[in-house]
């Protein structure tokens, strides 16, 4: 397999994604199940697809597509299509692809922008450890992203007119809540590992574990965010809506650390 | 008093603490760090420039109340820990026992199945004790030591990581093949010498690594050779040799008249003043496969296809001269010839010597083990009792009830589809 047939695989993936998010909004809308079904199908097609082209990608480059802001961006897409895939089944929530898909869309549009080119790896970037860092941080994000999607439903739930298909169709808020935390939990175990190879790498590549740059600096802010999630949580008068708003922050900083720091403030990460 | 020391360790203050933590990240990645105090002036106007550098802002990782607070969240935590620590051994040794069952909003699973004794095992609780009416098992007692261990971890990671500020030893050496340089702010004597330095370049002029051959000496006169590159440094009597950067140097020849009076290497940015005269040659840049395009000096390929340096000639503190010359082409003032000749590289190895790197990694291993515990050791009870000549099925779990529930049922519900 080639780039080109990468290329097109991607924007399969990317047009069906975009297919599947119609439906589960339309489900929403119309209150019809067909939809949702149409949504869960799509959604699992676009991740066999999406799955494809990296793999074509990974065959094409001869390494792991985790080293640019195209490769980062279509990785991390998938991560959150895998981690919804898997808390769906899990916690048999049908409807959980209608929360996270637009997150999604917005993903891989923003991949879908970037350069497609492969290039050359500069030394400090040839390295496993770096590998496992990126492989972790889309385990990672993929978890936050879809905490981000039943965070947001968890707080909209009370306000959706139709009781009818609320209790038919979305779990009832303490299950929400818990499904949020279970995704936080893993989000947060792979965030820490993140900046623990990340830790690992910088030092053998650049001699220091930790050298406030603004992207580790950020991850540390996303890591206390959702290390505070998690006391509030367990803290009595703080939990549902206060944790599911740190919830929502905890989000927003990770899209931060991954486009704001890259766009906003210069850094050794910049190509990253 | 005691009102006050609750509060040292309430996990309110604890958290309050980390909420100004992320402020000051927030403030420190924002406003670029250890910048002279000029940059924040014009950048930021004198009002807000002067406040920035009198709250040290301009280096705010390092600023004593910055420190001050990662000192307070590091008092709360070991306080809470040690409150915490009996508390927990006590529930761990002694607090899982089956009269809870009056006092816990335990959850109820009828089943259809037969023998109490054999659900336990099969329900995996290997360790059961027999109650009055039926079986007690508990298991995943080990996760309620997560958040502890967690807290643990944290502190290790803080205490390392400033310890190592204090301790670590961060400094550099650069040169060329063939030269000897010693460690400078080592305790003991650590000599370098750089046996060969090497470019490794693919065919499309990127680079794919950069290798230098190094010689460590130590001041007990034992010798470490290996290879420095970039992702693998060289180890040796407790320090660390980084390949970090590279640049070009020349070997500069002085003469005076026909007299050979100084030969040495030069590299990008450094000078070299005669001994008996304030003639000073400064190299200030060096292409080497030169060319002038839109009037500015550029190099075409990273071969040494057309080496050309610039120069700058100072007398005193006044510049006589400002140009570029090509290898072995003379320089002359007066009776004074300098020629740059034999390009090559010079590699910049960083040398760090940090005691306590092995901690913090420790602290970061625990860490990751700590959140397994947190997040996936539930602490599940189980009772087991027969009613009415039925089997019924209580659990209770401090965190994750409904899920533990959940998983029970399907559980006892193969077990049940196994029996019939
Ligand atoms: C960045 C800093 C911190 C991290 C990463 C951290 C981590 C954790 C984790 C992972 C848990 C378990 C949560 C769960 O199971 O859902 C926890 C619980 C807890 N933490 Fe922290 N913590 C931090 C700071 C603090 C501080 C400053 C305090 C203040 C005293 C504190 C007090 C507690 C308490 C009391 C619990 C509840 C334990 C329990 O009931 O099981 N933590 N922490």
């Amino acid at each position: 397999m080639n780039l080109t047939t990468e290329i097109y695989l991607f924007y399969a993936a990317v047009a069906l994604y975009c297919i599947s998010a119609v439906c589960y909004i339309l489900f929403f809308v119309m209150k019809n199940e067909k939809c949702c079904k149409g949504g869960e199908l799509t959604l699992w097609l676009a991740f066999l697809i999406h799955t494809v082209a990296l793999v074509a990608r990974t065959m094409a480059a001869k390494r792991l597509p985790l080293t640019n802001q195209y490769e980062f961006a279509t990785s991390f897409a998938w991560g959150i299509a895998l981690v919804t895939l898997i808390f769906k089944r899990k916690f048999n929530f049908k409807a959980l692809g209608a929360v996270v898909c637009p997150v999604l869309v917005v993903l891989i549009g923003y991949a879908a922008m970037q350069s497609k080119e492969i290039n050359e790896l500069m030394p400090a970037l040839q390295s496993n450890w770096l590998s496992i860092h990126v492989g972790c941080a889309i385990i990672s994000y993929g978890s936050f992203g879809v905490a981000f999607g039943v965070a947001f439903l968890y707080l909209i739930r009370e306000h959706l007119k139709d009781r009818s298909f609320v209790d038919k169709y979305l779990p009832d808020s303490e299950l929400l809540d818990l499904i949020g935390y279970r995704a936080i939990a893993l989000g947060f175990i792979f965030l820490t590992l993140v900046m623990i190879t990340g830790a690992i790498w910088a030092e053998r590549a650049w001699g220091h574990y930790w050298s406030w740059d603004p992207k580790e600096t950020w991850s540390l802010i996303t890591w206390f965010i959702y290390a505070i999630y998690l006391h509030v949580r367990i803290s009595k008068g703080w939990q549902g809506k206060k944790a599911a708003w740190f919830a929502l922050i905890g989000f927003i900083c990770v899209i931060f650390t991954y486009i704001g720091v890259n766009t906003l403030i210069p850094s050794l990460h910049s190509y990253a | 008093m005691k009102k006050k020391l609750n509060f040292l360790y309430s996990m309110k203050f604890g958290l309050a603490v980390l909420a100004v933590l992320v402020a000051v990240c927030v403030l420190g990645s924002f406003i670029q760090q250890g910048k002279v105090e000029n940059y924040y002036l014009n950048l930021y106007g004198n009002q807000i420039g002067y406040l920035i550098l009198g709250l040290g802002i301009d280096d705010v990782f390092h600023c004593w109340w910055v420190i001050l607070l990662a000192g307070l969240l590091c008092l709360n935590l070991v306080l809470c820990s040690i409150v915490r620590f009996p508390i927990i051994f006590k529930k761990f040794k002694s607090g899982y026992t089956a009269d809870r069952f009056e006092s816990l909003p335990v959850f109820r699973i009828e089943t259809k199945l037969t023998s109490s004794e054999d659900v336990m095992k099969k329900l995996q609780y290997t360790k059961s004790e027999k109650c009055s009416d039926g079986w007690y098992g508990v298991k995943g007692k080990w996760g309620i030591w997560g958040s502890w261990l967690c807290h643990l971890s944290l502190l290790m990671i803080i205490i390392g990581y400033s310890a190592g500020q204090l301790l670590s030893v961060d400094t550099s050496i650069y040169g060329v093949p063939g030269q000897t340089k010693s460690v400078e702010g080592a305790d003991e004597v650590i000599q370098i010498t750089i046996d060969d330095f090497e470019v490794l370049l693919r065919d499309d002029h990127t680079v794919e690594q950069y290798v230098a051959t190094l010689t460590v000496e130590n001041g007990a006169h034992q010798v470490v050779t290996g290879t420095s590159m970039v992702n693998e440094p060289l180890d040796a009597f407790g320090y660390r040799f980084y390949q970090n950067s590279l640049g070009w140097a020349n070997v500069l020849s002085v003469y005076k008249g026909e007299e050979l009076i100084h030969e040495g290497i030069l590299c990008v940015g450094e000078s070299y003043t005669l001994e008996e005269f304030p003639l000073t040659l400064v190299l200030a840049q060096f292409y080497p496969d030169f060319a002038m395009v839109d009037g500015q000096p550029m190099t075409l390929t990273p071969y040494l296809n057309n080496p050309n340096a610039i120069f700058g000639l100072y007398y005193e503190q006044n510049l006589l001269d400002m140009n570029y010359v090509g290898m072995e082409k003379a320089i002359q003032v007066d009776d004074y010839v300098f020629v740059l000749h034999h390009p090559q590289q010079y590699t910049l190895i960083q040398v760090l010597y940090d005691p306590t790197m092995q901690f913090v990694l420790l602290g970061g291993i625990i860490m990751l083990l700590s959140l397994y515990l947190s997040f996936y050791v539930r602490c599940e009870e189980c009772w087991v009792k027969k009613e009415d000549g039925k089997i019924v099925v209580y659990g209770y779990a401090q965190r994750g009830s409904a899920l533990y529930q959940q998983t029970l049922k399907q559980k006892i519900k193969m077990l049940e589809e196994k029996e019939s």
